[in-house]
């Protein structure tokens, strides 16, 4: 039977991105405004138009991954797995929550666009090259979320009740708000929730094929901004109801207020530039949270960089919050740091909202120049700031939108 | 309260349910699927399995006389993301190069766009999850609604379960299961259509559903015996029923895997693989086959280690043609 409404707490943050590893990592980047872009190297870019991304580090991934596990254990992990195992086993520790000793399986909700889509499509280049003759079936192990999430239940020896959400790039809010709305209508009581993607030959041709990728860098918001580029990233948090923390005696990071949730319904890969279905989902989020737009004291924008989306995302902001708040709230795009970081991307940027939450600052506006007067808004120059309430903007293809309302934790006592 | 499942509206490209359970497939079944979709012209570049979807989901809102409202979530599930225009995307850039790969392909690729025709064409604009990766991304669909409906987020919750098959699955599974005949694979036959059903509060004349739940444990065959034990556990003293769903490839692993947990009753048994559709498949002809009111579940083995199960209290109900 469920209850009413509980608090939700964060007690546990695993993020990794091109700009390290952790949250300390990743706070000093936030704070300077350090970009992850570099040229890619995982896969040939001869003939494409743009050829810069955000990979992570795998040597140092595969180094801290051998403290844990055998190179046996970890042989045929492919990097997609490689990371959604460090930032899962890095939240659990974060949180204190010992694997060993769960018996109940541990919800646990992945949000993903491509699963372990780089071993797939080393496969098939193989298949399409040589015939099936040559293509290694071993590649294919860890291609579906199915077979990464068997591998993570096997590796962290945790039984887990899986949900693998799939929502473009609103995928990784998306997959915190659904474990958040179960926890919070008391459904379950503690579980893991975020994202993971990985820069793929077949993502950056795409999104290069859809002219959404910048030939210089990401810039949002700006009059001249041009796209985005794409990072690997993986992002994971441990949730749970504020009784369960304070039972267990849990460090609480954050707490999670409000989630909103809509669709455009207007076009296929184009937001609806009048910024409706964005504005709903903010405002579900507000109310839910019981928020005045007012007291919202940061914004982490979707912010992809591209014309259509920024623009659009803007007026969406200034409807939900109204002019006067929308102008005033502190917001800035960490994509230009990290990319767009697709299923990662709302679960990253939850991890910097709490970081941003706990810590006292603002993540600042990189590569804002001449800011595009369609986006009237207040931008972070300077990371100076003690912000007590977030939104966390994601916006996707098909329309999709998610936003994560959240607050800074202040133990009453 | 309780939360019901149905009625469900099923198209495949070998007919309906009453056809599979005859043991009669027509390959004729959809010829006339552009001119039955709503809005045809909106989908003239969707894939074929899409196209299916949204006719399942929209004939069942209309038998059902349903308007769409922003009360309504909608819920996809589909265990592999849309290959046959990630595989084009993928030959053309290879073939032609990289500049030359049609932009359209890498739209229609990515894994929501099921959701996204389905929003688009009946005007959903509430909310939209799917769910991918699994044999039991349909039944995580159903648990999705579920949860929503009994919050009090949606009144209704309208689950859309494809089965896709695509070359590149075919070549991929043949790759993994049958490893030393890639010379001469055996013969896959793959069922490809769709599932829509309504998750509402109490609706009358539809099923309730009692139990479902998805459980990982490891890849090892040992390892999903015990998420398939610790489902099973949790089942209702009703569910007399327990209906097989595994994957037809590696079918003895599964029933050897089942054999040691607890009896099964394999309905349809000749129904080709459909993924993450076949549990419902399953669910589907059991109801033709054995309607009489007591309950039943369906449990589904993941090739990769997840277990899935959903139980109802009754026969699920079929919208026909």
């Amino acid at each position: 039977m469920i209850g009413l409404a509980r608090r939700v707490v964060v007690t546990g943050l695993g993020c990794l991105s091109g700009l390290g590893f952790g949250p300390d990592e990743h706070e000093s980047a936030l704070r300077r405004g350090r970009s992850a872009a570099r040229a890619i190297t995982r896969f040939d870019t001869s003939g494409f138009r743009t050829a810069q991304g955000a990979q992570c580090d795998e040597v140092r991934l595969a180094a801290l991954l051998e403290e844990r596990w055998s190179a046996r254990e970890l042989r045929r992990l492919d990097v997609d797995t490689r990371m959604l195992l460090w930032a899962t086993a890095a939240a659990l520790e974060d949180a204190r929550v010992s694997p060993s000793s769960a018996t109940d399986p541990l919800p646990a909700v992945l949000g993903t666009t491509l699963e372990g889509f780089w071993q797939a499509e080393q496969w098939y280049a193989q298949f399409l090259r040589r015939t099936n003759l040559h293509a290694r079936p071993s590649r294919l192990r860890h291609c579906m979320a199915g077979g990464q999430i068997a591998t993570l239940s096997e590796l962290l020896k945790l039984p887990l009740e899986p949900m693998v959400v799939s929502n473009a790039c609103a995928t990784g809010v998306s997959a915190i708000g659904r474990l958040f709305r179960r926890i919070r209508s008391g459904a379950a009581d503690l579980g893991l929730a975020g994202g993971y993607d990985t820069l793929t030959r077949f993502i950056q041709l795409g999104f290069d094929s859809l002219g959404a990728l910048s030939p210089k860098t990401c810039t949002p918001f700006d009059r001249n901004r041009s796209g985005f580029f794409i990072g690997d990233a993986a992002g994971m948090l441990v949730l749970e109801s504020l009784e369960s923390a304070r039972r267990r005696g849990a460090r609480i990071r954050a707490e999670i207020l409000g989630y909103g949730e809509s669709l455009d319904a207007h076009h296929p890969t184009h937001p609806d530039p009048e910024g409706k279905g964005i504005a709903r989902a903010i405002r579900q989020a507000l109310e839910m949270g019981g928020v005045p737009a007012a007291e919202v004291d940061y914004v982490n924008a979707h912010g992809t960089g591209t014309p259509a989306n920024d623009a659009a995302e803007a007026k969406g902001i200034l409807l939900a919050l109204g002019d006067e708040a929308g102008r005033r709230v502190p917001v800035s795009s960490t994509k230009a740091l990290v990319g767009h970081t697709l299923g990662a991307a709302g679960a990253l940027e939850q991890c910097f909202c709490v970081l941003a939450l706990e810590r006292g600052f603002l993540p600042v506006q990189a590569g804002l120049e001449t800011p595009d007067p369609a986006c009237p808004l207040n931008f972070v120059r300077d990371p100076a700031g003690r912000p007590r309430t977030a939104l966390n903007n994601s916006l996707g293809f098909g329309g999709a939108n998610g936003v994560l309302l959240s607050r800074r934790w202040e133990d009453p006592s | 309260m309780t939360a019901t499942l149905g009625p469900f509206r099923f198209v495949s490209f070998e007919g309906g349910i009453a056809d599979l359970a005859a043991g009669r497939p027509r390959p004729d079944a959809l010829n006339d699927l552009d001119s039955r979709l709503p809005q045809p012209n909106s989908l003239r570049r969707a894939w074929d399995d899409t196209k299916a979807a949204v006719l399942a989901a929209s004939e069942l809102l209309k038998a059902e006389g349903l308007a769409v409202s922003e009360r309504m979530g909608l819920y996809v599930g589909q265990q592999q993301i849309a290959l046959e225009y990630c595989s084009k995307f993928i030959q053309a850039s290879y073939r032609e190069g990289p500049r030359m790969a049609s932009p359209m392909y890498f739209a229609e690729s990515v894994a929501n766009n099921v959701a996204t025709h389905l929003s688009l064409t009946l005007g959903l604009r509430s909310l939209a999850q799917t769910f991918i990766g699994t044999r039991a991304a349909g039944i995580q669909a159903v648990i999705a609604a579920r949860e929503d409906v009994e919050s009090g987020l949606v009144d209704a919750g309208l689950v859309v379960v494809l089965g896709v098959a695509t070359t590149v699955t075919r070549d991929a599974y043949q790759a993994v299961f049958h490893p030393h005949r890639r010379r001469h694979p055996p013969g896959a036959r793959f069922l490809r259509g769709a599932v829509a059903a309504l998750v509402r509060r109490d609706a009358a004349g539809q099923a309730g559903i009692s139990f479902a739940g998805v459980e990982c444990r490891g890849a090892r065959p040992e390892a999903q015996a015990e998420a398939v034990r610790s489902l099973v556990s949790r089942l209702p003293d009703g569910a007399a029923r327990l209906i097989d769903s595994s994957l037809v490839m590696c079918r003895e692993r599964s029933r050897e895997i089942l054999h040691r947990v607890r009896p099964t009753v394999a309905a349809g048994a000749d129904v080709a693989e459909c993924y993450a559709l076949d549990p419902f498949v399953r669910l589907l002809l059991d109801g033709v086959q054995h309607p009489g009111a007591s309950g039943r579940a369906v449990v589904c083995l993941g090739e990769e280690g997840t277990a899935g199960l959903l139980a109802l209290d009754g026969p699920a109900r079929l919208v026909s043609d």
